[in-house]
């Protein structure tokens, strides 16, 4: 089938070794971006092999240039030099288009989809069949869709809109779009970042089922254990560069995770709580039920209780109402119609942002270019917000700018936080040494109460740890902590209960500690409460 | 010096280069010779007395009015509504400054707070529904404006109309004179610079330790730059919003006091020349910094007094200097321009 087969590749896979065909060649691809002083090398001389019929992971943190590769493979960027060599013959893709008739096809992490068109419509757009050579011609679409469906085993509805389809839906249409354009190579960008863990299974079924077919598959991610799970082999980089590539076979997750960070980090940081029915209470909801958002979203009967220095998790796939549980807390949100909420026995049923951080919470926000920094602000002026009118920092109505800015310093140096000084705009700071302010700031704040919003999505491997760390120290120092995260490894190594929530509600209280506790939540996360329902 | 404060020197330079340049194709377009006419422009404002003090006498509305601005744009609000309030200011004082004999420690104060109290409760309204509902105030406040300077016309007309100009044949729109207990003097007589100087200074500084040592200075600051933050902060942004109009208002309306009480004597219908748009530009001009205010104002000032000497000497029309001053304010508070330049340096860190 191959024009020009390169040299063939030998690799090792589930005790057999196999001749295959190098499909796919990147040699020594450098792109560099421009900056007046540190121009910043996204990817320094990568050189990968993809051989054809295999699913290929690319791991790495935040910023090693993964998805700069990925878009110089799809046609977005051109590299500075190295070449594409692809079934033998260098190439190169000026735009996607280009890559799309060389059969490479990309799955995004936001989906390139039109939301008022049927999944029909979506899959042929760009490539319509035409009636008449003007009209689109639906039916014939409708049969693409089916034909092309039925092939792999996906199943859509052809006459379904996008906007009503779930988002696992929508990823398979992307898929099958591609696989439409005639992609051999498909390339996915964090695909299981919005699934179920049910999703993800099925999604890996369908990896399976297309590489049978003879496709090849690169996927990036930062999920180790998903790594392990679905790949043949998998490529490491850091800052820019390849470290390794290896076969599944001859790795672990701690190996990965050391391979990335490059250095050895302890990826089950669990630790023993010692807290019992006796500790006080921290926070509680009592039945609480919120008018819909302005999403139509709204919590409903919602009771729980955090004590004293436990770790109370919220996973759940994300949409779930989990911004609404959060902003109830914090105050930023105020719709009760019924139920209370009491902090310390106190109702704070209708207190606002203002009366709790007065009250003294610490929340660290998931929306953290929106509300958690100011963006147009220095890092000292982010970091003080909250100390700025409290007792050691300020007198009256005066700040104390002396004594505040040894706190900024001593933040700064506590929480490793990389930056020049406290006077360069916070925008200078990588994502995850953002996080590690705004962390900083929380934790300065925090009297007893810590609620932890997706804590270290979109952070690197280093502040990840860093981040997990700190929270358990200040559970065991004996804060109450309301995780809520849509990363489930977070969520079980971190929490002392999970509770899962689906559409508002919680829909179950898992013990992490317990056997089956990821599949419990897996469905739970996925609406299935009744276990032999899911058998 | 640090770093910040020279590359505000040097934006604002460069800002006055290019404002400099492009008025002067304006100036060649009638036939004149730009340098002759900048130089009349200088001489008049700078080379005598009379020049210095009437730059100094300008200088002290634009501190004010620029204040005053200030204040609401750095809380992240267009105050529109300051031409408005400084009337509110200049006729509340002269009414009150005619009030018979009261010492001046106790008549000249209240003339000002009586100004400023007008002033803020003019803009109780558009503060409120801005800080209830939402509701954009530059619509309102520039609405109002409009409204309070014919009310203030109306009003002097109908009831408060200085007796001998109902019969005179000079139908200017004024009230009595003030009492000389309610009077800013002048510093230096005959020059029409007055002790609202001191107010100018006052209002400085006041802005000054605001900003930078006080709870709410950081938290005004803090919402002006992203009002999402500051809510999650916990700030309580809708009285802070509210205030931060009423303030506003306030100031504008000691601008206009001060020129009833300092320089006319009496409330004289149109002597704001545009004060208040002129405050926005100041306030622009000096990049909401309390210095840089003092700077653009004096800058202000400087125009206002040279270019009747460079009308004198020149065919070049006031309003070339209009131009001037456009183009400065965009070149300052356009922040593309200034990266383009690449006088910004921007350092990455990490990765």
């Amino acid at each position: 089938m191959l024009r020009r087969g390169a040299a063939p590749a030998q690799f090792f896979k589930g005790g057999e070794y196999t001749m295959t065909e190098t499909i796919l060649q990147l040699r020594n691809i450098t792109k560099v971006f421009p900056h007046p002083e540190t121009p910043v090398r996204a990817n320094d001389g990568v050189s990968l092999e993809l051989v054809k019929g295999e699913v290929h992971a690319i791991v790495g943190e935040n910023g090693t240039g993964k998805s700069t590769l990925m878009n110089i493979l799809y046609g977005l960027l051109q590299p500075d030099s190295g070449e594409i060599i692809l079934k033998g013959t260098k190439v190169s893709f000026k735009n996607p288009r280009d890559a799309i008739h060389n059969g490479i096809g990309m799955v995004h992490q936001h989906f390139m989809l039109v939301p008022s068109f049927t999944v029909a419509e979506n899959l042929v757009f760009g490539f319509e069949p035409r009636k008449h050579n003007v009209f689109v011609d639906k039916a014939e679409a409708r049969q693409i869709a089916s034909d092309i469906s039925a092939k792999y085993g996906f199943k859509v509805d052809p006459d379904r809109k996008i906007q009503d389809c779930p988002l696992s839906m929508q990823q398979r249409v992307e898929i099958l779009k591609i696989l439409f354009h005639g992609a051999e190579i498909l390339i996915f960008d964090e695909p299981t970042a919005v699934l179920t863990p049910v999703e993800t299974d099925e999604l890996f079924k369908a990896f399976q089922a297309l590489r049978d077919d003879g496709k090849t598959i690169l996927f990036i991610t930062h999920k180790l254990r998903e790594v392990m799970s679905v790949a043949d082999r998998v490529t490491v980089m850091r800052r820019g560069k390849v470290i390794t590539t290896m076969d599944i076979s001859e790795t672990s997750v701690e190996d990965l995770a050391e391979k990335m960070v490059g250095q050895r980090i302890n990826i089950a940081d669990r630790i023993m709580h010692n807290t019992n029915e006796d500790s006080e209470i921290i926070l509680e909801f009592d039945g609480v039920n919120t008018r819909p958002s302005s999403q139509g979203k709204s919590l409903k009967d919602f009771s729980f209780k955090v004590r004293k220095g436990e770790i109370v998790g919220f996973a759940g796939v994300g949409g779930n109402g989990q911004e609404l549980l959060v902003e109830e807390i914090s105050g930023l949100y105020k719709h009760v119609n019924s139920g209370r909420i009491l902090y310390k026995g106190k109702d704070v049923t209708d207190a606002d942002a203002a009366d709790m951080r007065e009250v003294g919470i610490a929340h660290i926000t998931g929306e953290r270019y929106i509300r958690g920094i100011s963006s147009d602000s220095t890092i000292y002026d982010n970091l003080i917000m909250g100390a700025h009118r409290r007792a050691p920092w300020a007198r009256g109505i005066f700040m104390k700018p002396r004594a505040l800015r040894k706190l900024a310093k001593e933040l700064i140096e506590r929480f490793s936080i990389k930056a020049a000084s406290e006077n360069v705009n916070i925008m200078n700071l990588s994502g995850g040494n953002i996080q590690k302010c705004i962390l900083a700031r929380e934790l300065n704040l925090a009297n007893e109460l810590i609620v932890a919003e997706e804590p270290t999505r979109g952070v690197d491997v280093g502040s990840q740890s860093f981040i997990h760390k700190t929270i358990i120290e200040k559970c065991a120092e004996g804060y109450g902590v309301v995780l809520v995260s849509t990363d489930l490894d977070e969520v079980l190594s971190l929490s002392t209960r999970i509770y899962v929530m689906f559409e508002g509600k919680i829909v179950g209280e898992v013990d992490p500690e317990s056997e089956d506790a990821r599949n419990r939540i897996g469905l739970l996360m996925a609406g299935i409460t009744d276990e032999k329902e899911a058998m | 010096m640090n770093k910040s404060w020279v590359q505000s020197l040097l934006r604002l330079l460069v800002a006055f280069a290019i404002g400099l340049i492009i008025s002067s194709l304006f100036i060649l377009a009638v036939g004149e010779n730009p340098i002759v006419a900048y130089k009349a422009l200088l001489e008049g404002a700078f080379a005598n007395k009379l020049g210095v003090f009437t730059t100094l006498r300008w200088t002290v509305p634009y501190i004010i009015v620029g204040v005053a601005a200030t204040v609401s744009f750095k809380a992240g609000l267009f105050n529109m509504g300051m031409e408005g309030c400084i009337y509110a200011g200049a006729l509340a004082a002269g009414l009150l400054g005619t009030i018979p004999g009261l010492p001046p420690i106790i008549h000249v104060p209240l003339c000002i707070m009586g100004a400023t109290l007008v002033g803020m409760i003019w803009m109780i309204v558009p503060a409120f529904l801005k800080a209830k509902y939402g509701t954009n105030e530059v619509i309102i406040t520039w609405m109002q404006s409009y409204a309070m300077t014919l009310l203030c016309s109306f009003l002097v007309t109908e009831y408060f109309q200085r007796p001998e100009d109902i019969t005179s044949a000079a139908q200017q729109v004024r009230t009595p004179f003030i009492e000389p207990s309610a009077a800013l003097n002048p510093i230096i007589d005959p020059y029409k610079l007055n002790t609202s100087l001191y107010i100018a200074i006052a209002l400085i500084v006041i802005l000054y330790v605001f900003s930078k040592y006080t709870i709410m200075g950081y938290e005004h600051r803090m919402m002006g730059t992203s009002y999402d933050f500051s809510i999650y902060g916990g700030v309580k942004t809708r009285k802070m919003q509210f205030w931060a109009l009423l303030i506003s208002g306030g100031i504008a309306a000691i601008a206009g006091a001060a020129e009833t009480l300092g320089v006319n004597g009496q409330y004289i219908h149109g002597f704001s020349t545009s004060m208040g748009p002129n405050g926005i530009m100041v306030a622009l001009m000096g990049r909401l910094n309390p210095l840089g205010l003092a700077i653009s104002s004096l800058f202000m000032g400087a125009i206002q007094s040279g270019a009747r000497a460079m009308v004198r000497a020149t065919e070049v029309s006031v309003y070339t200097m209009n131009i001037m001053i456009s183009i400065i304010v965009i070149c300052i508070t356009a922040d593309g321009l200034y990266e383009m330049l690449h006088i910004k340096k921007r350092q990455r860190e990490g990765d």
